[in-house]
């Protein structure tokens, strides 16, 4: 961590105070106190199941700092207070801990918010403080990294243009699918993500696969190739305004008129809800995630599932940006019920789903990883409790994040892509 | 001098009536059965109360009680016993000195209504002013006795805006103990049977910290009031017409006040026990209590804010706090820049 | 001072000040989030913002028993939450005397409940918020969260219950002190409110109202 200035304290404090509008001040204002939002994060109870309690992982106590600052630049008593003297003091020190509560410590999965009696939405204030500190350039290094490069090489892996299309020309001899690029007029563009195009070709594959089977008049761009989104994470403006720029640019030139965004939690979540503010006029497009898609193409009949390709007990693991921030959440439990045997959803409500632990940039954080370990626990209960091995996620990042945590923690389940699986069960018509 | 059973031999009464009227004496100053032959030997010996009485600034409400006292003592042998030895407004001002001198250390002084203050000329007799003649008498006396809500507090005189200064009989007399009896007007068989006690115990009745005798001011009138398991119920009377009013459903609706009045009306009752407001269907104004009436809204419910505070009031009140509001959110927003 | 002194002080002129500063300051403080404004929201919604945004509004507080590990492991604080809160709520405006007040204000045709219930009511909440002010003080996440304004709302409240229950029930002869104190300790609160924490009902029809908004918005179902 490097050494904190003044300026830099001034900073954070400056952005803080900068974006409190409504619906921020009737959060910072409306919290009770209850703590009950802390039995439903991840975190706070993985901590909790291994012994020791941390209390200042409760996400109410994530946004104390922003409250504090809140209140004495908004309210009567607080500049009263500050006026006097007694006003907020933030050392070193103290945004040394935001950096921990908010970047290593929430995945941004919005559990406690519905877990609040209050209905307050934490990851919303744990975004203002994560911009906050991004401002003030006490970004965790390796996020920053992953940033950066995604700026300078238009993906955080360091995927450009070249290697995009080397990997899409692996993918294609390897899995003997045929990859449309750039191919104009199209109505549909899909949008990978690096991670998967690095580290799940075959994710990659069965997409193409599905995509092409639908019949559909879809293509992948050499401007808009990468759909995560690392401003996000930062909670940089810039930054996610630039990826979004790209994808903006591709999009219009090849003229589609719908978005298929991958197996990607963030990037359905900025393309969907974040863009159109962004891009008030030019974003035009309907965006869909691949589990939406897939669902509607199944619904039209352009698609169909033949056999259940899993026998034995599987549940279903949820993206919080898809699924509860997102609202594809019983897309998925209708696709899954047609191909999976036996299967047991984990939760009474889908929307009570627990994350994987890895979102929000917290996996690519290496000082994250010891928080992020026991986050995977409180996630394992709830397979356990369906004695379930297998799990069919929707995210990349997801299983990204659980297959390292399953390795870390040496437990042996196994973690398979929706869109595989789709592929899969395809096939067996023939 | 002759004692209460001389009186009711004389008036041609039964020694049954006199052990009828001792009994109820007893039972109304509190003491139990046990004490009977005690309260009764001392009203066949000790001789009847000698009883000064002076009216100030008052309505003679009170004087009309105790004469309508007829449930303790048959009213013909209430006058005689009771003998009014001076009474301001009945007898000639100079007999007082005469009267004084006769009776001194035990005479009852029976104070009504309140006393002028500002140098004025109410309540002027044989040329002394009220706090003189008062002062003049107070020394001699074995009972002082302030009688109705005037004396006891000031009542009516003293009101809003007060035009004599009027006040309460204690205020003159600082280090005398005074007991009070308040009420507008006090129960008459209540300042009976507290001059009955003074007679047969010598002493004046046990009071509270108020100078009221605990007997019959130590419970308000709510914590006696028959109509009370419908205030617990939560049946209450909405206007003083129709079925609810009917069926004495609780009065507090309709301003009752007992709750934090204390009197003896619900137990001792008036007219020789026949009724009480209440128990006539009108809410209890609180006459006993001081200054109530300036307390003002006799038909309003006890815990509504008096002078008013209705929706217009609280819309006044968030108006005023919307646009503070509006105004600070304002600054904030050019302030905090958003 | 007399009782009744006391008594005509704080049900009239203290009241009446209490009413003020409550009505201007809980507009006040609803307001001054209310107008710092929200950026529109150019996104298409999945559902129904607005309706989701009532719906919540009406049936957020029971969300939480959906929760099952997260109501097994706070059982106190859902359940004595609960039982405080609609005898808070009850007792503030169904108690004759109170909702009599309540009729002048509002204007509104107030019900009024029987001393059996209001009997009840007062225990469960009395009873509830003892166990809730215990938990908070040993429950290591609500220690950190705590400060002398929750403690000191508390012990308000509490005394507030419990002068209520006194003078109903026991005062005796001190009935109308106890009553005044009770009415006092009331005027206090209702002061208090807007100042601080408690003034959170009126949040709630915010953070809840945004938060169900979202939910619509996101087509999720909560
Ligand atoms: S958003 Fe998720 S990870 Fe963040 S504090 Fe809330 S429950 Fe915890
Ligand atoms: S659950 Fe909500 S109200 Fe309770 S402490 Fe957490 S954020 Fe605050
Ligand atoms: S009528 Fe008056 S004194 Fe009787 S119970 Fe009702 S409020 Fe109390
Ligand atoms: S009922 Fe109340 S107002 Fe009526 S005489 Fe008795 S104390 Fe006075």
């Amino acid at each position: 961590m490097p050494v904190l200035s003044k300026e830099e304290i001034e900073k954070f404090y400056e952005f803080c105070k900068k974006s409190i509008n409504t619906e921020v001040a009737s959060y910072l204002e409306a919290c009770v106190r209850c703590g009950i939002c802390a039995e439903a994060c991840l975190f706070y109870m993985g901590v909790n199941v291994s012994g020791r309690i941390d209390p200042s992982l409760t996400p109410a106590y994530k946004a104390d700092l922003l409250r504090e600052i809140y209140k004495e630049n908004y309210t009567l008593f607080g500049k009263l207070k500050k006026l006097l003297g007694f006003g907020v003091r933030i050392s070193p020190e103290d945004l040394r801990e935001q950096v921990k509560l908010v970047f290593y410590t929430c995945t941004n999965c919005d559990r406690c918010t519905k877990a609040c009696p209050m209905g307050i939405d934490t990851p919303k204030l744990v975004s203002i403080v994560r911009g906050a500190l991004t401002h003030a350039g006490l970004t965790p290094k390796d996020l920053a990294n992953a940033t950066n490069l995604s700026i300078e090489k238009g993906s955080p892996l360091g995927v450009d243009i070249p290697t995009f299309l080397q990997r899409l020309e692996f993918i294609s001899e390897e899995y003997e699918v045929e990859v449309p690029i750039n191919k104009k007029p199209s109505d549909y563009l899909y949008l990978p993500s690096s991670i998967e195009l690095m580290k799940f070709p075959s994710s990659v594959a069965a997409a193409v696969k599905v995509l092409n089977r639908t019949g559909i008049n879809w293509t992948m761009s050499t401007v808009a190739h990468e759909a995560t989104n690392f401003g996000l994470f930062a909670q940089s403006k810039e930054v996610t305004r630039e990826m979004l720029r790209r994808v903006l640019e591709g999009a219009k030139e090849l003229g589609v008129s719908y978005i298929i965004t991958p197996e990607c939690g963030h990037a359905y979540q900025s393309m969907r809800f974040i863009a159109p503010n962004i891009f008030p006029k030019d974003w035009t497009f309907e965006v869909l995630n691949i589990v939406e898609f897939i669902d509607r193409m199944i619904d039209k009949g352009r698609i169909s599932i033949k056999r259940k390709v899993l026998k034995e007990r599987t549940t279903l693991h949820d993206s919080c940006q898809i699924g509860r921030r997102g609202g594809v959440l019983r897309e998925s439990r209708r696709i899954l019920k047609m191909l999976a045997e036996d299967f047991q959803d984990s939760v009474l409500i889908p929307e009570h789903n627990i994350c994987c632990g890895g979102g929000g940039g917290v996996l690519v954080i290496g000082e994250a990883d010891q928080y992020r370990q026991k986050a995977f626990i409180s996630k394992m209960t709830l397979f356990d409790k369906v004695e379930a091995k297998t799990v069919v996620c929707y995210c990349a990042n997801c299983m990204l994040a659980l297959t390292k945590g399953n390795q870390e923690l040496g437990r042996d389940y196994r973690f398979v892509s929706i869109v595989e699986l789709v592929a899969e069960a395809m096939e067996g018509e023939e | 001098m002759e004692s209460l059973y001389n009186v009711f031999k004389r008036r041609g009464y039964t020694r049954r009536d006199f052990l009828k009227s001792a009994l109820l004496i007893a039972s109304t100053i509190g003491m139990g059965p046990s004490f009977l032959p005690q309260v009764v030997k001392a009203l066949e010996s000790k001789p009847k109360p000698q009883v000064l009485w002076l009216s100030f600034q008052s309505c003679l409400g009170c004087t009309q009680s105790i004469l309508n006292s007829t449930s303790i003592v048959p009213a013909d042998v209430l006058s005689e016993y009771i003998s009014l030895e001076y009474h301001e407004t009945l007898m000639f001002s100079h007999r007082s000195k005469e009267a004084m001198d006769l009776q001194k250390g035990r005479y009852v002084l029976v104070l009504e209504g309140s006393l002028p203050v500002d140098g004025g000329f109410y309540c002027t007799g044989g040329g002394r002013s009220a706090e003189e003649i008062l002062k003049s008498l107070m020394d001699g006396a074995g009972l002082i006795l302030a009688l109705g809500s005037c004396a006891s507090w000031g009542g009516i005189a003293h009101a809003e805006p007060n035009p004599t200064k009027a006040v309460a009989v204690d205020e003159i007399l600082k280090h005398k103990r005074v007991v009070k009896l308040p009420g507008c007007p006090p129960v008459g068989d209540v300042i009976v049977s507290v001059i009955a006690s003074f007679v047969v115990t010598g002493k004046p009745p046990e009071v509270d910290g108020e100078g009221r005798p605990r007997v019959f001011y130590g419970q308000t009138i709510h914590d006696r009031c028959y109509r009370r398991p419908f205030y617990d119920a939560g049946k209450f009377v909405g206007s003083f017409e129709g079925e609810d009013a009917q069926r004495g459903y609780c009065l507090y609706r309709m301003g009752c006040k007992g709750p934090i009045t204390r009197n003896a009306c619900a137990t001792v009752r008036w007219n020789g026990g026949l009724s009480f407001p209440i128990q006539s269907g009108h809410p209890c104004f609180g006459c006993s209590e001081a200054d109530f009436w300036d307390r003002g809204f006799i038909y309003r419910p006890l815990s509504v804010v008096e002078e008013g505070f209705s929706w217009k009031e609280a819309l006044a009140g968030a108006l005023i706090g919307t646009a503070l509001g509006y105004g600070t959110a304002y600054i904030n927003k050019k302030l905090g820049g958003g | 001072m007399s009782d009744v002194a006391f008594y005509d002080f704080v049900r009239e002129p203290f009241l009446k000040l209490a009413l003020w500063v409550f009505f201007l300051g809980i507009a006040y403080r609803f307001f001054r989030v209310l107008f710092l404004g929200i950026p529109h929201d150019y996104a298409k919604p999945k559902g129904n913002p607005y309706y989701m945004a009532v719906k919540k509004i009406v049936i957020k507080p029971t969300m939480g028993w959906t929760f099952r590990e997260i109501f097994a492991r706070r059982a106190i604080n859902f359940i004595g939450g609960f039982m405080f809160h609609i005898g808070f709520i009850g007792l503030t405006f169904l108690v004759p005397a109170h909702a009599l007040l309540w009729r002048e204000i509002t204007g509104l045709p107030i019900p009024m409940m029987p001393n059996i219930v209001s009997d009840m009511l007062a225990y469960s909440a009395f009873g509830s918020l003892l166990v809730l002010t215990v938990h908070r003080a040993l429950n290591p996440v609500l220690k950190l969260l705590t400060g002398k304004d929750e403690y000191f709302a508390n012990l308000l409240i509490g005394l507030i219950l419990f002068t209520g229950l006194l003078a109903t029930k026991w005062a005796g002869s001190g009935y109308i002190w106890i009553l005044s104190i009770h009415i006092f300790l009331a005027d206090l609160l209702i002061i208090y409110i807007p100042f601080s924490r408690l003034s959170h009902f009126v949040y709630y029809f915010l953070s809840v109202g945004f938060m169900g908004w979202n939910a619509g918005k996101r087509g999720v179902s909560f």
